[in-house]
């Protein structure tokens, strides 16, 4: 095999130059829930958009946070995610899911996962770089490589094994791979750490490549698929309120709705900030403030939903129902792994 | 441990239609509509929860 041929192989496919990171949003940009949460015990979503924090146990802060220009030299990036866990416990850290779809036509290949990081390790020792799959009901065995941060910005590359499948069914729309940033398995200790990671890429081959820059706009829309928000905290939404089409139902009952920006991975949870004033029902020269929306269907394209409390109009009037964010409304629906 | 902090389900029927289409459900604190999906992290969750008996989902006003 040529010198170029082995190089091709070493870093998996000369075809796959663009769209080569498997991880979304590893530049942490996208922030569509806010940007912090603080005294978390548990596991959810918070911050960074597809960065779901583990807590195992632990109490902890995240947050996306601001890279200055003097780090630029070392970590060039806008933002970051930090994770600053206040009491550890084994396993807790932070993790992208990964559909199987995205990742099991490479199996028998290595990925090299590449990472920007630094703060303080667990128990004064290390962190340890998780994988394994799950499909809903059954999980694969994890497979760990330690690594070991510092104050200053390092950039981290670590290849693998496309992970043991083990009894795990990768064709379900469950199923995923995650990869997780953890305090050790092994490790119970309860001490403070700090863990701030940004440049994440994941990529089949046994060569980590320059980290992909992608647009803002195309990050969103990937983290769209799991999670969309029509928030004021959000970078996708104006400040202030929002308008969409109302139509009074019945006279006290006003429908809404709105289509998504993508397609969702799946019919996902919906939720409302409902608060009081939060909604306005404009029609027929005057408006309605009412405080609730609920569900009335859902799909992966399109959520309907409907004002039923506080409303009082003429049935078969048309409008716009007013999403007044300074007084509390959000409309978020949420299909993550 | 549970993935989630599930403290009440209750089944949600359409205001429109009548018809069932999610499950209203306090999940970590918050009121979610959960559509009756598999592949849903939080419909999973719930009916792990109802099979482990720790959970139970109540009827539709």
């Amino acid at each position: 095999m040529s010198k170029a041929a082995e190089l091709a192989a070493l870093i998996g496919s000369q075809t796959a130059l663009s769209n080569r990171n498997l991880i979304i949003n590893g530049a942490m940009a996208v922030a569509q829930r806010g940007t912090s949460a603080s005294s978390k015990t548990t596991t959810g979503y918070f911050a960074c958009d597809r960065w779901k924090t583990e807590a195992s146990g632990a109490t902890y802060d995240v947050s996306q946070q601001s890279l200055s220009s003097s780090d630029f030299s070392s970590a060039p990036f806008s933002h970051f995610l930090r994770v600053a866990v206040t009491t550890g416990n084994n396993n807790s850290g932070v993790a992208q899911k990964i559909e199987a779809s995205a990742v099991r036509n490479f199996k028998g290949k290595k990925f090299t996962a590449s990472f920007y990081a630094k703060g303080t390790n667990p128990n004064g020792g290390s962190f340890t770089l998780s994988r394994f799959f799950y499909d809903g009901t059954n999980a694969s065995t994890s497979e760990h490589t330690s690594f070991t941060v510092t104050s200053s910005w390092q950039r981290f590359e670590i290849t693998f094994d496309y992970p043991d499948e083990g009894s795990t069914d990768l064709t379900l729309n469950t199923a995923m791979m995650s990869l997780s940033f953890l305090q050790p398995n092994g490790d119970t200790s309860t001490n403070a750490w700090t863990l701030d990671i940004t440049g994440v890429q994941l990529e089949v081959g046994e060569q980590a490549t320059p980290f992909e820059h992608r647009s803002f706009a195309d990050e969103l829309a990937r983290c769209q698929r799991y999670f969309y928000a029509m928030n004021v905290n959000t970078t996708s939404a104006p400040t202030g309120t929002d308008f969409i089409l109302g139509a009074a139902w019945t006279s006290s009952q006003v429908n809404t709705g709105i289509a998504l920006p993508v397609s969702m991975r799946a019919t996902p949870t919906m939720s409302f900030g409902n608060a009081s004033g939060a909604y306005r029902f404009y029609r027929d020269g005057g408006n309605d403030s009412f405080d609730t929306l609920e569900s009335d269907a859902q799909t992966n394209l399109h959520l309907a939903f409907a004002g039923t409390s506080g409303l009082s109009h003429t049935a078969g009037h048309g409008g716009s129902v007013q999403i007044r964010y300074a007084d509390g409304a959000f409309i978020n629906a949420d299909a993550e792994l | 441990m549970k993935e989630m902090n599930i403290t009440s389900a209750q089944y949600h029927n359409s205001p429109s239609s009548g018809k069932q289409v999610a499950i209203k459900a306090t999940v970590d604190g918050e009121v979610m509509y959960v559509p009756l999906e598999t592949g849903n992290r939080h419909y999973d969750e719930i009916m792990k929860q109802v099979a482990a008996g720790t959970l139970t989902i109540a009827d539709a006003d």
